[in-house]
Parts: C-alpha cells; structure tokens; sequence
C-alpha cells in the first residue's frame, strides 16, 4: 500500500494547519485509453482555506487533476473525496475555464445567472445574486452587454461572476488569466483574493506564471510530467491579505525563486 | 444622411445602366421583340396580363408558404431528434442524403402519382427542395457546440433539458438560419418547378409556373418576362422574411454583425 504511506507522509506535514480538510485525493491515477499515464499516484489533502496553485512543465496533468476535481474527466484510479458537505456527493463548485466560455447570446447578466438557474433557482433570485456579483467585480455598467462587445479582462471578469454564483465551496481554475496582459492579470489576481476573503471557498488553480502561483498561492504544487506526479509542495507562508505591495516584500521574490528553481531542476531531470 | 445616399446610389447608378445599355443593344442590333422585348415592353404587358400574373404569384405564393414552413417544421424537428440520439443519426442521416441525392425531376412523377395534380404535389417538390437545406445545416449546428461550452453546462449539472434548450439550440440558431436561407431562395424554385409538371391550368389555380408554360405555348414573350420578374419578386420576398429573422435573432450577439455596432 504504497499510497497510503505517501497519503500519510502528507497529513503529517499539515500538523500545523488548523482547518480541517475540504477535498482529500487518494492515489489518483489517470490514463486515457492505453495511452500514457496522465496522472501518477496523486496524493493530497486540500485544507478549508487552502489555495492551492498547481505548476508544472506541459503535459504534467495540471488540467487533468483540475477536470477531474470539477467532474469533466472520469478517474481511472484513487479517490477524491469531498469532506465539505454531508448530503451531495458533490461539493457545490465553480470552474473558471481558460477563456472566459460566456454564452455569446446571452448577455453578461444572464451568463452570470446561468449556472443557479440550471441548479432550478428562481429567475429573481437569480438575478440578485448574479447583480450582486457583477457588481463586485466591477461590470455593472455593462450588465446588459453581450460578451462581444467586452474586452478580455471584462470576460474574465464576468466568468469570475458566474462560477461565484452559485456561493461554491470549491473553485477551480485552470489557466484562468492566460490570454491576459500582465497588468490586467495583477490587477484580477488581487480581486480574486478580496472574493476569496468575502466568500470562503476552497480555491485549486492551475498556472503557467510563477509569479501568479506565488502571489494567489497558501501552497505551491510543482508537478513533474512523463507521469504526472506532484514533485514538490511549496507552501507560501506569506500572510493574507496580499495586496500589489507583497510583489515588493524579499520573502515574495524568495518564493518566486524558489518556485522558478524547482521547476529548473525538473528540467533538468528530464 | 450621407450613409442613406452612399447606399442607394451605386444600386441606382447601376440601375439604371443597365436598362440604358438594354435599349441601346436593342435599338443598336434591331432585335426584335421577341427575342428581347425592352423594358416598357415588359411593362405594358404585365399590365395586360396583369389578373393572370397576379392570381398565378398568389398560388405560386401560396404553394411557397405551405412547403416552406412544412419544411421548416419538419427540418428542425428531425434535425433536434438527430443531434438527440447518435443512433437516430447515424441510422437515419444517410437515408436522409439519399432522399438529396435523388434529384427531384425524378421523383416528380412519383409524387404526383401519390398526390395527383395540383397543389398538393406542389408543395411535397417544394417541401424536398427545402427541406434538405434546413436538415443539413441544422443538424451540423446541433452537434457541433463548442465543447468549451458543454463544459460550463457539464460542470453546473446541467440537465440533458436544459443542455438541448439552453445551450445546442441557441448555438445551432446561425447555423439554422443559414440553410434556412438558402431554404428560402429555393422555395419558388421548388413551387414553379412543382406547377410545370403538377400544376392546374384552370383559372384561378394556375401558378406562376404554369403561367409561364401557357405564355411560352402562345409565344407572349413580353408577358414572359413579366412573369420571370414576377416570380423573382417572391423569392425577393421569401428572402427578405428569412434576412429580417436572421437579424432579429443574430444582430445582438453574433460575429456576422459586428462591423454595425
């Protein structure tokens, strides 16, 4: 049973942790087909006010382990479970994708309801919440736009809005700021971290910038590819609330280093 | 104002060279009426015909109507049943492109044998003639949604309902529209082919089509023309209906139209 000891080794280095843990993965394992092996006996505890950034070379299963997380991929083996709720299998979730994916003939309000009215919630209710949230990240003057006639950052904006919605207990992001430049991309990274504060929701990203893992991260996973596996856990003890002065602190470039340095080294190693 | 002008008058420019070239070929090589008739030609016999001309486009109109909204029912519940169940696809689709590939002159004769003359086998060639455009491109919207898209539906537990309603339909609406256009510049094609084999020449009934056989029979070639412009007045009109619904449902949202925004 060697995934119970690595499961073990884990839970162990999370003493100091106070919260208890919202999702716990237990030799994960994914392979598409008979092709190679995607993801490589993943063990993790996600704690209830984790963050966590998931890094790592292409192909190391980064998205996977998200798509597999929020449901869109089936696991070939292992377990995920979800310790947040008592009553659904489930968690209630939010996925922010890629791009921002808005329903083109929908406007952005009725994007942003979206996912409660497919959960059966009432059209009012719906549009509260979501006028709500389209405030918060700041697209009420264009609420009743189409996604077309938004630039990038707004789109993002507005997919924020809608996986917040539905109040999720988990939210996953996979590369959500990607296609961005890098100052909307800090600003967006600092809003997220204010949402993070209003609703407490256990976060998983996904990222290709280091300095984005650092600054959004409470833990920094570096996976290796050719399999996947998690080849190093950093955890980022930089205190919350981050603001755009943190990217100044030393301790924030140190992590930065850091990271960077892990994922020289697997390069290296491959 | 300006954008007003800048749009009518090349059109009209247009227009109207091309009626003075038309008298000039005419006066210059003496042809005579009928190989060409001029313009007022034309005119003057359509205004002699005119009752004639009128109750055939009401009929042809008429055959228009009922094949293309037939059509149209039929295309898109077909197309939502195909895109429904892979099964239904893959085993109805190619007896679907078959009934295409079978040309239409050929089944004319059967049909008619099914539905005598008259209006009823009208609008069965008008109903096949359309009703292939509309399937085609329907389906191809239906099961072609971005999988992006079906990923944000997957993720938020979306019913199949919901995923058909919310999500493939509105995707598939370009789509749709697309071959209901084309749809729409087919259907009097379809009736006046549909009165030259299947249609009455008893008053009242007789379509444009059949018009157009009774003028070229009696060699009224000005009046021939008039029933040519007559007929493209209706598929201007069928076009039009289906451009107007097209930026109705499509102007706010769609790519096609964002140049006007």
């Amino acid at each position: 049973m060697p995934n119970l000891t690595a499961a073990t080794a884990l839970s162990d280095s999370e003493e100091i942790r106070t919260a208890d843990p919202a999702v716990s993965i237990q030799g994960l394992y994914k392979q598409y087909g008979n092709g190679p092996t995607v993801l490589n006996n993943i063990n993790l505890e996600i704690a209830e006010d984790d963050f966590i950034g998931l890094i790592g070379p292409s192909g190391c299963g980064k998205s996977t382990l998200l798509k597999l997380l929020g449901g869109l991929e089936s696991k070939t083996k292992g377990d995920i479970q979800f310790l947040t709720q008592q009553t659904s299998p489930r968690p209630k979730m939010g996925f922010v994708f890629q791009d921002a994916n808005l329903m083109p003939w929908l406007t952005v309000i009725a994007n942003v309801m979206l996912p409660l009215e497919l959960n059966g919630a009432s059209k009012q209710e719906a549009e509260r919440k979501a006028i709500q949230l389209i405030e918060m990240v700041g697209l009420g003057h264009v609420k009743n736009h189409y996604p077309r006639q938004l630039s990038g950052g707004m789109r993002m904006r507005a997919s924020i809005a809608r996986a917040l919605t539905i109040e999720p207990q988990l939210l996953l992001l996979d590369e959500p700021f990607g296609a961005l430049d890098e100052m909307t991309r800090d600003d967006l990274n600092e809003e997220l971290l204010k949402l993070k504060q209003l609703q407490a929701w256990v976060g998983v990203f996904v990222t290709h910038s280091v300095t984005e893992a650092v600054f959004l991260s409470s833990r920094v996973l570096v996976m290796s590819a050719n399999p996947g596996e998690i080849y190093r856990e950093i955890p980022i003890d930089l205190p919350f609330p981050r603001t755009s002065e943190t990217r100044n602190l030393p301790e924030f470039q140190q992590k930065v280093v850091e990271v960077s340095q892990t994922l020289h080294e697997l390069r290296n190693l491959a | 104002m300006n954008a007003t002008v800048s749009r009518i008058f090349p059109p009209a420019i247009v227009g109207v060279s091309l009626i003075a070239i038309w008298y000039l070929v005419i006066y210059l090589f003496d042809i005579p009426i009928f190989q060409l008739p001029a313009p007022h030609d034309i005119i003057e016999a359509g205004s002699q015909e005119q009752s004639t001309l009128i109750s055939g486009a009401l009929q042809t109109t008429l055959a228009c109507l009922i094949g293309f909204f037939t059509s149209l029912l039929g295309g898109v519940l077909i197309s939502v049943l195909l895109a429904y169940s892979s099964w239904a696809y893959k085993g109805f689709y190619p007896y679907i492109l078959l009934l295409k590939m079978m040309p239409v002159i050929v089944l004319a004769p059967i049909i008619i044998l099914w539905f005598g003359q008259g209006l009823a086998s009208i609008t069965v060639i008008t109903f096949l003639i359309c009703f292939f455009p509309i399937v085609a491109n329907t389906t191809m919207g239906l099961c072609s949604t971005d999988k992006n898209l079906v990923d944000v539906f997957r993720v938020y537990n979306s019913s199949a309902r919901d995923e058909m309603l919310k999500l493939r339909i509105p995707y598939a609406m370009p789509y749709f529209l697309t071959g209901l256009k084309v749809a729409a510049a087919l259907t009097p094609i379809g009736a006046l082919y549909g009165d030259t084999v299947a249609g009455m020449g008893s008053g009242s009934d007789a379509g444009l089509g059949f018009v157009v056989v009774v003028f070229s029979s009696q060699l009224k070639i000005p009046a021939l023309y008039a029933a040519a412009f007559t007929a493209c007045f209706i598929g201007f009109l069928f076009v039009s209906l289906v451009n107007i619904l097209h930026w109705r449902l499509l102007h706010k949202w769609h790519d096609s139209y964002a140049q006007s925004n």
